[in-house]
């Protein structure tokens, strides 16, 4: 029995003549290895060359489904490669695969870690809520083990910060050295309204901003 | 202390994105009940701090990937009181966010980051 699965990682190692490859995931097994579909060649090439500026890319394959149950915390072999995607620098999920690998006490002896449960919400939401065509955020961790994006468009910034638990944002939106607060809302990041509001402000603070 | 002084802070691993800072570095958590931990610049060089802040005890044996700055008299534009507070270790200083609100928090937080990525890194140990 196979099953798909998809994972973010860096390139490590790129075997041209046997056409394999190696990626070190962000959160998850050690090691995954697999063969490299000649379509997929130039993606992994790219990813692999890119590997000192932090290139990371999403692979979708197959693996067998023992192999997967019996991996954890060590090397997975994949069976086939469907897709290598280029990750942009601030991939939203590939953020919150980092901070899976937190631990509690990450900040000065305390600090929170992020909740997987929550973590793994929030990746649902934000790929259901958040549209392809405005800038992604800069995303953190919180000392109360939430997440904070942030957005710096020309003389604005936008904040929310992501309880994970109550699935609330917090969020506030300024224009800098003027103390002008466009608004702050507490936002129920459950409802899809809420995202569709938080796209209309991003759009039109990119209108604003010129 | 005076106006010019420059105030050390700490960069956490996790508070950088892509080479970019979060407004977080400036903004107090919990624990800090209102009150910013910095370095007092005029008693300790940022290479200094950061080895206080990343060594071995002594040192306060913590993380960081370098050293930012705003001045006194930056804090104070923000309606952030400075104050010394040697008890922990001589150059411990602390910027006082407790008189503020929360949205007063996050923007005088954004602008001291704002301020301090203007003036650049002040210690890197690999840049």
């Amino acid at each position: 029995m196979s099953k798909k699965i998809a994972i973010r990682g860096q390139v490590t190692e790129l075997d041209q003549d046997g056409m394999t490859f190696k990626l070190r995931p962000i959160y998850g097994h050690k090691e995954v290895s697999g063969p490299v579909p000649e379509q997929c060649y130039d993606a992994f090439l790219k990813a692999f060359n890119g590997n000192k500026d932090n290139a990371r890319v999403l692979i979708e394959g197959v693996v067998d489904d023992v192999v997967m149950r019996n991996s954890k915390d060590r090397p997975l072999a994949l069976e086939s490669v469907e897709r290598v995607t280029i990750l942009h620098p601030l991939d939203f999920h590939a953020c919150l695969d980092e901070f899976r690998n937190m631990q509690d006490g990450w900040y000065e002896n305390d600090g929170k870690a992020p909740p997987h449960s929550g973590l793994d919400w929030l990746s649902g939401a934000f790929a259901r809520g958040y549209p392809g065509d405005i800038p992604l955020p800069y995303t953190y961790p919180t000392f109360d083990g939430g997440v904070q994006c942030e957005w710096s468009i020309g003389r604005f910034y936008i904040e929310i910060e992501i309880d994970l638990d109550t699935r609330k944002g917090d969020w506030i939106r300024f224009k800098r050295k003027t103390k002008a607060f466009e608004e702050e809302e507490i936002l129920n990041l459950d409802d899809p309204s809420a995202w569709d509001w938080m796209a209309a402000k991003i759009r039109e603070t990119l209108e604003r901003a010129g | 202390m005076n106006s010019d002084t420059l105030l050390y802070r700490m960069v956490s691993p996790s508070f950088m994105k892509d080479g970019n800072p979060t407004s977080q570095v400036f903004k107090p958590t919990r624990k800090d009940n209102g009150l910013l931990s910095v370095y007092d610049g005029d008693q300790i060089s940022p290479r200094d701090a950061y080895e206080h802040y990343t060594g071995s005890p002594p040192g306060l044996g913590q993380n960081a990937v370098g050293v930012w700055a705003v001045t006194v008299a930056e804090c104070e534009s923000l309606d952030l009181a400075v104050a010394p507070d040697p008890a922990p270790f001589p150059e411990h200083t602390l910027i006082d966010f407790s008189a503020l609100s929360r949205r007063m928090v996050r923007y005088a937080a954004d602008e001291l980051r704002v301020i301090a990525n203007e003036r650049g890194w002040q210690y890197r140990p690999n840049p």
